[in-house]
Parts: C-alpha cells; sequence; structure tokens
C-alpha cells in the first residue's frame, strides 16, 4: 500500500510480531550490548508499553536468579565447572533457638554475679566454664593486646516477657552473624534497629564488638561507654570492657585507655592476666 | 528496508556480536586479560539463549520443571564454553543464524534427554524434524522500535513518582537496594536473594533487613507524598537502572 505523503514509495510494513521487545534485543540491553541510542530507544519503549515491562521485568528476574542460583568455577587444575549455590541453612530455626538464647541470656547475665560466692560459685563458674568451652568462638590468636570477640550462648536463656518482634529478631539475627564473624552483615543488622531495655543493652555491646573488630574504634567506644560494661556480669562485662580499653587506646583516646588499664589490671580472671601483661610492657 | 527497521534487526543480533566477541576473547591464550570477565559473560548470554529455546521447544514438546530447564541451560551453556576455550567449537566464524540454529537444537536435545530420563518423551520414527528448528525470524520476533505517542499527563505522573522512588531508594544502603529490588520487583525468594552476588547473606538476613528498607521506602514516599503502592508503567525501568545491577559483572568474577 503506498502513502501519498510518502511520494510513491511504498510504507513499510509493521512485522508480523508487532512492535515489542524481542528476545534478542532484551538479551543485549541486558548484557549492556546497545549503544547508547539504541538503549535509549529501547527503554523509553519499555517504560510506555506495559506488555515490553512484564516481559523486561521476567528477563531480568530470570536473570538475576540465574545469578543467585549458579557459580562458575575454576579448579586447581585449570578445569571449568559449575555449582547451584544454596543459602546458608534456613536460619528460622536457629533464629528461634538465639531468641530464645537472647531471652535467657539477660537473666543468666543478672542472676551471675560479677564477683562470685562460694558455693553458688562453684556452680555457676563450672556452668560458665563449660559455657565458655563449648561456645567460645576460635580465638582470634592475637596479642595480648589485641580484640576478644564476645561469646555469643544459643542455648537456654530467657528473657522475661520477650516477644520475637522484629526488633528481637533483628539482634538475634545480627548476633548470628556476628557468632559465624560475619561482621559486617552483624553492623548492618544491629546498627538498623533499635530496642529497649536489656535488648538494647545486648544489641549495643555486640554491635560496640562488631564495630571494633572493623576498627571503627570511635564508634565502638562511644556505645561501649552508653552501656557501662562494668556493671555487667562477666564474661561480658569485662570483655567488653577490654573492648573498650583497645577501642580508646585506637582512637587515639591514650589517657582514658590507660586509665582503664590501670582499673583492669586489679580485675581478677583472664582479662585481668591480660591487663597485666600489656601493663609491664 | 527504512532504516527503523533496520536499526531493529540490527539491535536483535547485537547480542550474539558481543557473544562472538567474548569468544575471540576466550580463544587467545590463557591468562590473557580479561578472559574471566568474557567467560562469565559469555556463559550468561548463552544461559539466556538456552532459557529461551527450551521454553520454545518444552512447548511443543513436553513441559519439565523450571528447576530442570535451568539445570539443562546452565550445563550446556558450560559445555559450550569449554568446547570454544578448546576450540571445538568455533561461533565466530559463523553466522547468526548458523549459531541460533546450533544453540535452538542443542537445547532441545537437552531437553529431549531430560524429558527420556523423566519418562515422558515418546520415540520417534526419524529425529530431526524440521519443524524443530526454527529459523531466527521465528525465534527472534522483529521488533519495531516506534514508539507509540504517550499523553503530557502520564509522562508526567510518571516522572514524579519515578523521580520520588528513585530518590528514596537511592536513599538505602547498597545492599539493602538490592534486596528490596530483587523482592519486590523480581518477586525471588529469601534463599535466592541470599545468594546473590552483590547480596551473600544468609536468607534469615535478607527478610530482616528487607522489612527494614520497606518501612524507610514507605516513609520516605508518603514524605513525598507519593504512596508506593501506586507505581505506574516505567517505574520498574527507573529502578533497575539506579540498582546498577550489571555493574556486578565488573566486579564478580569466576569464583576460585
Amino acid at each position: 500500500m503506498s502513502d501519498p505523503s510518502n511520494k510513491g514509495h511504498a510504507k513499510p510494513e509493521a512485522p508480523e510480531s508487532g512492535k515489542h521487545l524481542t528476545e534478542g534485543v532484551c538479551r543485549a540491553l541486558l548484557n549492556d550490548l546497545l549503544s547508547s541510542a539504541e538503549k535509549k530507544i529501547v527503554l523509553t519503549h519499555i517504560s510506555s508499553c506495559q506488555r515490553c515491562e512484564t516481559a523486561f521485568k521476567d528477563r531480568v528476574a530470570e536473570r538475576e536468579r540465574l545469578r543467585s542460583s549458579f557459580a562458575l568455577r575454576h579448579g586447581s587444575a585449570g578445569d571449568l565447572s559449575i555449582s547451584r549455590l544454596q543459602a546458608q541453612s534456613d536460619e528460622r530455626r536457629s533464629s528461634v533457638r538465639v531468641i530464645e538464647s537472647l531471652r535467657s541470656l539477660w537473666d543468666y547475665m543478672q542472676e551471675g554475679t560479677r564477683r562470685l560466692r562460694i558455693g553458688y560459685a562453684l556452680g555457676a563458674v563450672a556452668v560458665a566454664a563449660l559455657l565458655l568451652i563449648l561456645l567460645w568462638p576460635d580465638r582470634d590468636g592475637g596479642e595480648d593486646a589485641s580484640l576478644r570477640w564476645l561469646p555469643v550462648t544459643p542455648g537456654g536463656l530467657q528473657v522475661r516477657d520477650a516477644e520475637e518482634t522484629v526488633e528481637s529478631e533483628a539482634v538475634a539475627a545480627g548476633m548470628a552473624a556476628y557468632a559465624n564473624r560475619e561482621v559486617e552483615t552483624a553492623i548492618d543488622l544491629l546498627r538498623e534497629t533499635s530496642a529497649s531495655g536489656r535488648l538494647e543493652t545486648l544489641r549495643r555491646i555486640y554491635l560496640a564488638s562488631a564495630l571494633a573488630q572493623t576498627e571503627r574504634y570511635s564508634e565502638a567506644a562511644r556505645l561501649l561507654k552508653s552501656v557501662r560494661p562494668q556493671t555487667l556480669p562477666d564474661p561480658w562485662g569485662s570483655e567488653s570492657l577490654w573492648t573498650l580499653y583497645v577501642s580508646l587506646r585506637e582512637s587515639g583516646q591514650q589517657t582514658a585507655a590507660d586509665s582503664l588499664l590501670r582499673l583492669l589490671c586489679l580485675e581478677r580472671g583472664e582479662v585481668g592476666d591480660r591487663a597485666r601483661r600489656v601493663q609491664r610492657r | 528496508m527504512s532504516p527503523i527497521m533496520s536499526l531493529a534487526q540490527s539491535m536483535n543480533l547485537n547480542w550474539l556480536t558481543g557473544f562472538q566477541e567474548y569468544c575471540r576473547v576466550l580463544q587467545r591464550p590463557s591468562g590473557a586479560p580479561s578472559r574471566e570477565n568474557a567467560r562469565e559473560k559469555a556463559w550468561l548470554l548463552l544461559n539466556s539463549a538456552f532459557s529461551q529455546y527450551l521454553r520454545f521447544h518444552s512447548s511443543r514438546m513436553g513441559s519439565v520443571s523450571r528447576e530442570d530447564l535451568e539445570d539443562i541451560a546452565a550445563d550446556k551453556s558450560l559445555d559450550l564454553i569449554r568446547r570454544i576455550e578448546l576450540l571445538a567449537w568455533e561461533p565466530t566464524e559463523r553466522s547468526p543464524s548458523e549459531i541460533t540454529g546450533y544453540l535452538s537444537k542443542v537445547a532441545r536435545n537437552g531437553l529431549v534427554d531430560r524429558l527420556r530420563e523423566l519418562g515422558r518423551w515418546v520415540e520417534v520414527a526419524t529425529e530431526d524434524q524440521p519443524e524443530w528448528d526454527p529459523d531466527l525470524t521465528v525465534l527472534e520476533a522483529s521488533y519495531d522500535p516506534r514508539i507509540p505517542p504517550d499523553s503530557p499527563s502520564s509522562r508526567l505522573e510518571r516522572k514524579e513518582f519515578t523521580d520520588a522512588l528513585r530518590g528514596c531508594a537511592e536513599e538505602l544502603e547498597p545492599r539493602s537496594r538490592i534486596i528490596w529490588f530483587l523482592r519486590v520487583l523480581c518477586q525471588h525468594s529469601s534463599k535466592e536473594i541470599a545468594t546473590h552476588p552483590q547480596v551473600s547473606i544468609r536468607a534469615s538476613h535478607v527478610d530482616v533487613i528487607l522489612h527494614r528498607a520497606r518501612q524507610a521506602l514507605q516513609e520516605c514516599m508518603r514524605g513525598k507524598g507519593c504512596e508506593p503502592s501506586d507505581m505506574p508503567a516505567g517505574t520498574f525501568v527507573e529502578l533497575w537502572e539506579s540498582c546498577r545491577l550489571d555493574d556486578a559483572l565488573a566486579t564478580s568474577r569466576v569464583r576460585k
């Protein structure tokens, strides 16, 4: 059919398939294989065409799912293989366990005393020692003056009336990440939430520890000063004080660090021993 | 042929041109720079193509689960990458229709094998029926980029919303933004999001971060007088561009 306005030239026929995005164009767009001008044309069309936007969305989802599902791996012999990625084990159950442990952690921390008495103390020391032996994360093996990880106990402490709120879930997830040394994730999770009461204290000391592990010492020191670690039972109290000491020292607050070190030297136990070794140097 | 039509056809073949370029890099001596990047990009392109051809063939021969299709596409892509590197297959010397025809055949054979395993394949007297090898024009239907007219008011509404949402999304931490995008716009599960190379956290952490991201976006959008649920057409493209998911290819590498 000729178009009079075209001066006798035949008007181009619309393709049978219509005026929509093809798989090939979509593929080229997703893989950044179009020029700027071509990309602009295509994106402008997609923005105004619901059918193409839906198709494009499907392809984006498919591509990102592929990247989440498979990884190309290079073996030591230079051989190429693919592996199907799986999310780390369903954390729901372990999150619930950690929430339960949060609940009971506080009571344990409150019931235990920093200066243990004979009799009750012996039993509590045995329990604490057993927990520490079983559950303490691997030592970093560093020098005496370096940081230590706080313990995260996956079993048995109850916070009264704790609800499984989003805040407690976030704190639990943050502590689980901390326990796995996923420090940046722990910081993201613990920082993005806020809680109240006991939960907030736990959040702050673990967040401070994680921050110190990533050398954000000033922030760690500020957080720890706000919770008064000396009021917490061991090992959290003494180790948080140790974290505070390292954070003060590393953030240039030497006078405060020295003052705290002198106090720590008066402590019994591992932190006291560590402080005394540092001071002897 | 009008310039617009020829532009459409050339865009349709861009991915093949790109694929051939990556193959040239792969066929260089081992240790050549950007080889790993080329390998990953070629693998993604092949995967995408195989996925398309598998969908086409499974609509005619018998369907299998999405996971089976993904496995077939991934396996066949890897196999071809290996063959390219060993010079057992040289797509750099082939025409577009030869390449797509070959890929379609490989996809079809992979599907047949899987259907046989599942006991769903009915043997036929002769293989290679002509209709099983669709040519390029069937598989890659022509695209006419003539843009339908858009009313000024809808353009303005869309622009206001997308500007607001893009601004709010860009206030999120990069990982939170990507998690939100993959869940809300791509409908990925927490497990899928958790293993995405730009996320790489546990699935339960995804849920927590997503919850916070949604809250933050809702508050931000309401502050700008927009309801997040009223997403007009065109929003997806804007957000896809702002998330820069494809930038990950510049940083992710074949994992050792």
